[in-house]
């Protein structure tokens, strides 16, 4: 098979069982890989209602077949049901574990059932074994990853795993991999810990072969081109190749939607401080990228040379960090970031979810609503870096008021009360994520109809493409007018547009490929990526077959969520966002338009807008008769 | 006329600086070019395509006209006003 | 593009401190040689001690003897960075003398080359 390795791994960890099965030709041609691989799996294997920290739901890691090459790059999918939303919960992670797996010979992994000791998985090529994990149960994330290069002989080996986090259940938690690299939130990592599977490691020596190779590098090369540095004719490309999306804070800034102390503000006035250009000079090191990215530095390996950190190393200033660790807390600290990023990479917490829930709880604080006694004595005021550090340490051992906030803003909320759940900011239960959606109403519409949740990544990166690279066939094309869907503050367009996004979206995270590096030509043509993947497998995909296959995708998802009971009135946002506009700066005056925008998105999609739900006409089209009758979809 | 420049990225690197106020002859974007260009040789081998005759959709101006809101600008006969501030990316 | 001024036969050369550990010229390389994307095939590794953000391209190759490479080392084309080089020594002596010195001035060479093929 060219590709796709053609194998599911299974394991089952009551059982303490492994068994490879071969990967059905229904699922290659109607799923293609990644994410579409384990919505059908979830959909079909886990039933609703099932206890998501219980043995009846299954986590499933999984790439497609484009991974292994060098489009793929470091891109893959882990998916499970959610013990924060109750809802399907889906992460993309990079790094380096997505090539070793295919390499490997694996396609998915599937673990099942629970094991009743800690447990972790060793995959070497056709050799798999389920290992005690006694030993490392407790270990912080680089403390795990040093043992098992020991344990294993192999300091090589891939790696996805988790923190104290993760052990202690908390939704904060999240997945790590190869130190740096993080991907599930929203209690994925969680429901590794409930299963008590410390972590997966993973060598293979094997490769991938491609049906077609002259004509697949063909396909390679028109892709490599939109986003090199010297060719592309994109503006997002080179400040990426560079600066990866430490250029994002300022632009945004000046554009007045730096979400800032809990959204209140859409200004930083500590922005100065996070200039990439000044990141560059006085933080970075060398570059730093997942396997086969052809920016020359996503990521950055840092160094600080002075200050109360001096000495510190980590790897990875991203915009998400500058604001959840930094404008949404009040601290504008570059050294102190990569210290926070290294707190929580360690004890494998999400910073983004423990962003949104530390600046809930000093709003709350600042406003009188929560006291020290509350807080163990914190004194959570905007700016307070240590106690955001104290914060990071509770919440990941449950430890006094740790345990209040462990399970996420809503929770922590609800448990407070006092009108706190006012700014309690989460769409689905799924803690907010730092795009402001006052500034790019689009941005409000996918928060609040993803099926996962507040959770900004399963669309394209928010900047516009550029059309004059789109052939115009192409464009005419396209679902919605360009010319009105991307103007940012206006409501028009958006429904037909978060459709195309999310259904597009769904296509990369299954081929799988880097949206980061979706850009020029191929953001919007998919022309390429289907010569890509129909030279790569030797099956004929076209970019339609490939449109077809991403909003199947889609609607499955919403399908697991409407038999898990979800409906329109969780596609929402925090009132916030609704009622409260900006009081300063490029963005201010305006709420979001939701329910126009929902309308339009319901109907651009052939669902119900009384419930949310698909339309049975709709399910069928996409091949989805039986879900059509599992959830009583109307005509 | 005295316009701002805003350099971000690989316009900072080239001007090595933020930012700089300069008196511009002339009323256009291209006539802020030229000057960028005399001040930071090589400065439009970095903005332009085509030869040096349209800025590249690989990067970004952005115009701050004082109470306006910031636009996007990149036909080179834009007008320009004084105190009006371009920002390079 | 190989300089020949007389001083010497171009080599491959690897700037480490250039080198983000991504693989991309391993993969390169072994599509070149197999048409298959397999570590085994290449003619380079990247030996990492990533903690401490080391990654020390490894290469086991003359590009004269490979027919796509001859004129343009198919892995000197994929780096995105500039890490790998083909040159003649003293040349490729002068290219790092100016990219430190440059990098003061000019802070993002710590991640790219000004030379970079792409």
């Amino acid at each position: 098979m060219n590709g796709w390795a053609g194998t599911i791994l299974r394991v089952d960890l009551t059982r303490r069982q492994v068994r490879k099965e071969p990967l059905p030709d229904r699922l290659r041609r109607e799923y293609l890989g990644g994410r579409g691989f384990a919505i059908r799996l979830l959909y079909d294997e886990v039933p609703p209602g099932a206890d998501p920290l219980g043995p009846e739901n299954k986590l499933i890691f999984s790439i497609g077949p484009l991974n292994g090459t060098p489009i793929g790059m470091g891109r893959m999918t882990v998916t499970t049901k959610s013990p924060e939303t109750g809802f399907y919960m889906e992460g993309n992670s990079g790094g380096f574990f997505a090539p070793e797996l295919k390499w490997a010979g694996y396609d998915m992994i599937v673990l099942e059932g629970q094991a009743d000791r800690p447990v972790y998985l060793w995959i070497r090529d056709g050799d798999v074994e389920i290992r005690d994990a006694s030993h490392l149960w407790g270990k912080t994330i680089s403390q795990t990853e040093q043992a098992l290069r020991e344990e294993l002989g192999d300091p090589e080996i891939k790696t996805r795993y988790i923190g104290p986090a993760g052990e202690n259940l908390s939704n904060l938690s999240i997945v790590m991999g190869e130190m740096a690299h993080a991907g599930g939130r929203g209690g994925v990592a969680a429901v590794m810990g409930a299963k008590r599977l410390k972590a997966i490691a993973v060598r293979g020596s094997g490769g991938v072969r491609v049906a077609r190779p002259k004509a697949f590098e063909e396909a390679y090369e028109t892709v490599r081109r939109e986003v090199d540095y010297r060719t592309t004719r994109d503006p997002y490309v080179r400040p990426w190749h560079i600066y990866g999306t430490m250029f994002i804070p300022k632009m945004v800034n000046d554009m007045g939607g730096f979400m800032s102390r809990n959204a209140q503000e859409g200004l930083f006035d500590g922005i100065a401080r996070f200039r990439a250009e000044e990141l560059m000079r006085q933080y970075v090191v060398k570059g730093r990228t997942c396997f086969a990215c052809p920016t020359a530095s996503c990521g950055h390996f840092l160094e600080v040379k002075e200050g109360p950190h001096a000495g510190l190393r980590g790897e990875g200033i991203q915009a998400g960090l500058m604001i959840s660790m930094g404008s949404s807390v009040g601290v504008d600290d570059p050294a102190w970031l990569i210290h926070i990023n290294n707190v929580t990479n360690e004890l494998g917490l999400d910073y983004m979810s423990f962003g949104t829930v530390a600046a809930w709880a000093m709003e709350a604080y600042e406003k009188g609503l929560l006291t020290r006694a509350d807080t163990d004595g914190l004194e959570l005021r905007f700016g307070n870096a240590a106690a955001v550090e104290a914060l990071a340490r509770k919440i990941s051992y449950r430890e006094g008021f740790g345990a209040v906030l462990a399970d996420g803003v809503k929770r922590a909320a609800e448990r407070v009360g006092r009108g706190t759940e006012a700014f309690a900011l989460h769409v689905k239960g799924l803690d907010m994520t730092t795009i402001e959606p006052r500034a790019l109403f689009h941005m409000g519409l996918v928060y609040a109809v993803n099926d996962v949740g507040a959770e900004h990544p399963r669309v394209h990166v928010p900047y516009p493409p550029v059309l004059s690279l789109v052939p115009e066939a192409v464009i005419n094309r396209l679902p919605f007018d360009p010319a009105k869907a991307f103007v940012r503050q206006s409501p028009e367009q958006k429904g037909a547009l978060v459709k195309w996004l999310f259904d597009t979206r769904a296509v990369l995270n299954s081929l799988e490929t880097c949206v980061f590096m979706n850009r020029g030509r191929v953001y919007v043509d998919f022309e390429p990526y289907a010569q890509a993947l129909s030279t790569a497998t030797g099956e004929e995909f076209g970019p339609d077959d490939l449109y077809t296959i991403g909003e199947r995708i889609v609607n499955l998802e919403r399908a697991f969520n409407v038999r898990e009971g979800a409906s329109r009135k969780d596609d929402t946002l925090p009132s916030r966002f609704l009622m409260e506009p900006l009081p300063a700066g490029g963005s201010a005056g305006v709420v979001v338009p939701l329910e126009q925008m929902l309308d339009e998105y319901y109907a651009a999609r052939g669902w119900d807008p009384e419930t949310g739900r698909p339309r049975a006409a709709t399910l069928s089209r996409l091949g989805l008769e039986d879900v059509a009758r599992a959830i009583g979809a109307v005509a | 006329m005295n316009i701002g420049f805003n350099y971000s990225l690989h316009f900072y690197e080239h001007a090595g600086r933020y930012q700089e106020t300069l008196s511009v002859p002339g009323s256009t974007l291209a006539d802020a070019i030229e000057v960028a260009e005399a001040r930071h040789p090589g400065f439009k081998a970095l903005l332009m395509e085509g030869g040096g005759t349209a800025v590249s959709t690989a990067n970004g101006i952005f115009l701050k006209r004082s109470g306006k809101p910031t636009v996007p600008v990149a036909d080179l006969k834009t007008p320009l006003a004084d105190g009006d501030a371009l920002a390079f990316w | 593009m190989a300089q020949k001024t007389g001083t010497g036969k171009p080599r491959l050369y690897a700037e480490a401190s250039l080198c983000k550990g991504c693989d991309l010229c391993v993969m390169t390389c072994s599509f070149t040689n197999s048409g298959q994307y397999h570590r085994d095939r290449s003619r380079i590794r990247i030996f990492r001690v990533r903690d401490d953000g080391v990654d020390i391209p490894l290469i086991d190759c003359d590009p004269e003897t490979v027919p796509r490479c001859r004129e343009r080392p198919q892995c000197v084309y994929s780096c995105p960075t500039g890490s790998l080089v083909y040159e003649e020594r003293d040349a490729f002596a002068l290219m790092l003398a100016e990219l430190e010195a440059g990098r003061r001035a000019r802070p993002s060479y710590k991640v790219r080359a000004p030379w970079t093929a792409r």
